[in-house]
């Protein structure tokens, strides 16, 4: 496991008001979405509205925080802070159980061992200042 | 659509290089210039311009080529896909009269100048997904991006490595028949290409698409003055733009594989009455090489899923079913944001493309791919 919190990576906005129902979600040890009450529809990325409808008033509710991985990146490049001295690295995205999303994070491991379909379960990790930031890490179960 | 089709009248391109030492006011200049020559007319002639995005704006042309009166300008939004959906609103112009002569033009010192990082920031979209989810995580270039629809279509249909490395080393060795290429001279093995150092696994270094110094230019009249050129006119037969599904967003397209192309492909093929079976060669915008599998399959050339075996069979190199790029397009040739497809598709209609002249050719198709998945196609006929 590579320690995200002592590098110097891009921090989010986590007062962004489409996102920061997620942040909060994250500081809380849960992946949160937003979900229209109108459609029922799980609305990820999140958006200000439920997708065709213009439905604003929107419900933050928890998800699954497991899943199976979907596609993957290997990174051996990147411009951005932090993440340039830990290459190679994986970029995980996951499908998450029983609802129709696809969240992409940090896979917090030997990116040798992504493989089609493996398990996964959220991390959290403490960037200080209210910054969770979600890390994909292998089922040890 | 036939009756009032628009054509091209005139292309120009500048040298491609690492390093141009050129401002990219003058590369564009110097395109400008030439492409209104090729088309046989004088600069007063111009009076629509259609810029890119990042790069000289129409008001610089207009000074540098002391244009009097300009009238209709237009900037397309499509990153990549931007010049050839900017055909269809040059043709729109002229037929509608708005216009009589239109330039599409695109100068960037894409190497030596603003590179590819540098100008992302100012052009795609979903800025706050990109930066409130994507780069806090580790993503945040078009390679990462579109290596994980590559992983997923390696997962899912079984394309493999050596299919990426054949697109490269096919685009290569047609590079390798262009003096005007970055890559002239310069062959490319598998053993090469496979021991290339990895960017964004699967992609490798030679997966990855040309940094460019350069301009194009691409002059639209109306199909009325085709008998006044001095060069054969190139007929607009049909441009269509699309988008994907959740265009913001690629990870959480429910089909995974649709693009822009997807759905601009059909609305091209009617309107220029012809299929994909008609076409003779096909500039697929070539930023990767798993992009040109996937725009293979999403334009109709090859179902979904058997892009990858259609390369490895050979079917796009020169001599055979469907060549691709003959100029070794923005993997081997050089990266002018595709509009330098659009002018080998004019060089090769015209026939006039020496050792890299795909015999025949009187159809062709031009995509444009951008951003996330935005598509344009264009079907241009001779």
């Amino acid at each position: 496991m590579i320690d995200l919190a002592s590098l110097d990576i891009p921090r989010p906005d986590i007062t962004d008001r489409d996102l920061a129902g997620f942040w909060e979600g994250t500081a809380a040890g849960e992946l949160r979405v937003p979900r229209s009450k109108v459609t029922g529809e799980h609305i990820w990325p999140p958006r200000p509205s439920a997708v065709g409808v213009g439905d604003y008033d929107l419900e933050w509710v928890a998800v699954p925080s497991s899943g199976e991985l979907f596609t993957w990146t290997v990174v051996h490049q990147t411009g951005l802070k932090g993440y340039s001295g830990i290459t190679p690295y994986g970029v995980a995205v996951v499908q998450l159980d029983d609802v129709p999303v696809r969240m992409a994070g940090f896979a917090d491991f030997d990116p040798a061992e992504l493989e089609a379909g493996m398990r996964l379960t959220a991390g959290f990790v403490d960037l200080g200042e209210g910054v969770h930031l979600l890390v994909w890490r292998k089922d040890e179960g | 659509m036939t009756e009032q089709a628009a054509i091209i009248a005139g292309v120009a391109q500048t040298d491609f290089s690492k390093a141009s030492g050129r401002s990219v006011q003058q590369l564009a200049l110097e395109a400008a210039f030439a492409a209104i020559a090729d088309a046989g007319l004088t600069p007063a002639d111009i009076d629509g311009l259609m810029p890119y995005k990042i790069g000289p704006t129409a008001e610089d042309l207009i000074a540098g080529l002391g244009l009097e009166d300009v009238r209709f300008t237009n900037v397309s939004h499509m990153g990549g896909a931007s010049p050839v959906a900017s055909l269809r609103t040059a043709a729109l112009a002229v037929q509608a009269g708005l216009a009589n002569a239109v330039m599409v033009f695109v100068a960037r010192n894409g190497r030596s100048g603003a590179r590819v990082a540098a100008r992302l920031g100012a052009q795609v979209p979903g800025t706050s997904l990109r930066e409130g989810l994507e780069q806090p995580i580790g993503l945040s270039t078009p390679a990462q991006w579109y290596s994980l629809m590559a992983r997923r279509h390696m997962i899912e249909y079984g394309t493999t490595r050596e299919q990426l490395g054949t697109v490269a080393i096919t685009m290569r060795e047609h590079a390798l028949l262009n003096p005007d290429a970055m890559m002239y001279g310069r062959p490319l093995t598998m053993e090469q290409y496979a021991s290339s150092k990895p960017i964004a696994d699967p992609y490798l270094m030679f997966d990855c698409c040309l940094e460019t110094d350069g301009a194009c230019a691409v002059v639209v009249t109306r199909a009325e003055r085709s008998d006044s050129l001095p060069h054969k006119a190139v007929r607009i037969a049909g441009v269509a733009e699309g988008h994907s599904d959740n265009a913001d967003d690629i990870i959480n397209r429910r089909d995974f594989f649709n693009l822009g192309l997807t759905k601009a492909a059909p609305r091209a093929y009617a309107l220029a009455g012809l299929t994909a079976k008609d076409v003779d060669l096909a500039l697929i915008y070539d930023c990767f090489t798993f992009e040109v599998i996937q725009q293979l399959e999403e334009a109709g050339f090859v179902p979904r899923g058997e892009g990858g075996a259609f390369v490895q069979d050979g079917h796009i190199a020169l001599g055979g079913s469907l060549p691709v790029n003959p100029h070794g397009g923005l993997l081997s040739q050089g990266h002018i944001a595709g509009i330098n497809h659009i002018v080998e598709a004019v060089v090769q209609l015209r026939g006039d493309a020496n050792d890299r002249q795909v015999t025949g050719a009187e159809v062709a198709a031009v995509t444009g791919w951008g951003d996330l998945g935005d598509g344009s196609l264009a079907i241009l006929t001779v």
